[in-house]
């Protein structure tokens, strides 16, 4: 007997690798975005910066865009399984599971509601910061306008990533897809 | 053997200039000027895509409004069953998106456009779609 089933692995993947790893990414991203300046960096400085921030910023695009179509598409299906008729372990089936507790009803209600549609904002948020940094490269470090929107944006994306991968994270404690 | 140096090592800094350095005439500051006299790319492109970013938000959070009001719109946006409403709302979203930015972009690709104009109105459609898509807000619609 393992000890994860497919369906806690794929979740686990969904949640911990790829929403995880966005949000563990944002730290550094945030970082090179205040870090690229001219008035402080040599040209050297400046060019290594924009290759990190390229690789930052793409690899968070990336992991944003798979945590939301696996969620969507894999994981999301599973959460909302309909039971057959008759089976009254619930279980297995965790949409219907808190829906039949009034306790734990909320978790639905409130909590996959909010999560399955504030993720999506992240995907597009994301791809613009990701574009930004490829196309404008080493202007950000003399352009404050352009370097303090894709600051904004940054942060944005990740609230709305923090309350996703955080909703998902209780949601998981609630009534884990097993 | 190739030696990493940290993010941070002291050639990537603006250097100190030295007393001595300044006695004899030597500066460092010219090392800077190649980065500021490049070709600047107007702000168009970042503001098409800024922009478009906003707008495709909000178009998602005006749908889970939209699928919230109406059971027909609901199961009209369940394209794929077993993933529901969230497939259409989601889809239609990011073909909005697309499309803004497509033809935002082909406007103003070689434009100067206000980034802190921009900025301000996608702040508010990004306020909207937060709000939207908060479920006390669309539940309250139910029918």
């Amino acid at each position: 007997m393992s000890l994860f089933s497919f369906h806690e692995i794929s979740t686990l993947v969904h949640g911990i690798v790829f929403g995880g790893g966005f949000l563990l990414c944002f730290t550094g991203g945030l970082f090179l975005l205040l870090h690229i300046r001219a008035a402080s960096l040599t040209e050297s400085g400046i060019r290594r910066c924009v290759r990190y921030l390229r690789g930052v910023t793409l690899v968070m695009a990336l992991f944003v865009w798979v945590a939301v179509l696996s969620g969507t598409y894999v994981s999301y299906p599973w959460y909302r399984a309909k039971p057959p008729e008759g089976v009254t372990d619930l279980s297995h089936y965790p949409r219907s599971y808190l829906k039949a507790d009034p306790d734990l009803a909320f978790w639905h209600t409130f909590g996959m509601e909010w999560k399955e549609h504030i993720a999506w904002l992240v995907p597009l948020l994301m791809t613009a910061v990701a574009f930004i940094v490829f196309r404008y490269g080493e202007q950000l470090a003399t352009d404050d306008q352009l370097r303090r929107a894709l600051i904004l944006l940054l942060i944005l994306a990740f609230a709305a990533a923090g309350i996703a991968g955080t909703l998902g994270a209780l949601l998981t404690k609630a009534a884990p897809i097993i | 053997m190739r030696v990493t140096r940290p993010f941070d090592s002291a050639q990537d800094r603006e250097p100190v200039e030295r007393p001595v350095e300044r006695q004899m005439g030597v500066s460092r500051q010219p090392q800077l000027m190649t980065v500021t006299t490049k070709k600047k790319v107007p702000h168009g492109p970042a503001a098409a895509a800024i922009l478009s970013a906003g707008v495709g938000a909000f178009a998602l959070g005006g749908l889970t409004l939209w699928a919230g009001a109406s059971a027909g719109v609901m199961s009209a946006l369940a394209l794929w069953a077993p993933a529901g409403s969230l497939t259409g709302k989601s889809g239609i979203a990011v073909i909005i998106w697309l499309l803004t930015w497509m033809v935002l972009h082909t406007i103003w690709k070689n434009r100067e456009v206000s980034l802190p104009r921009v900025v301000v109105v996608v702040l508010v459609l990004l306020a909207g779609a937060y709000v939207l898509t908060f479920p006390p807000v669309f539940e309250a619609f139910h029918p």
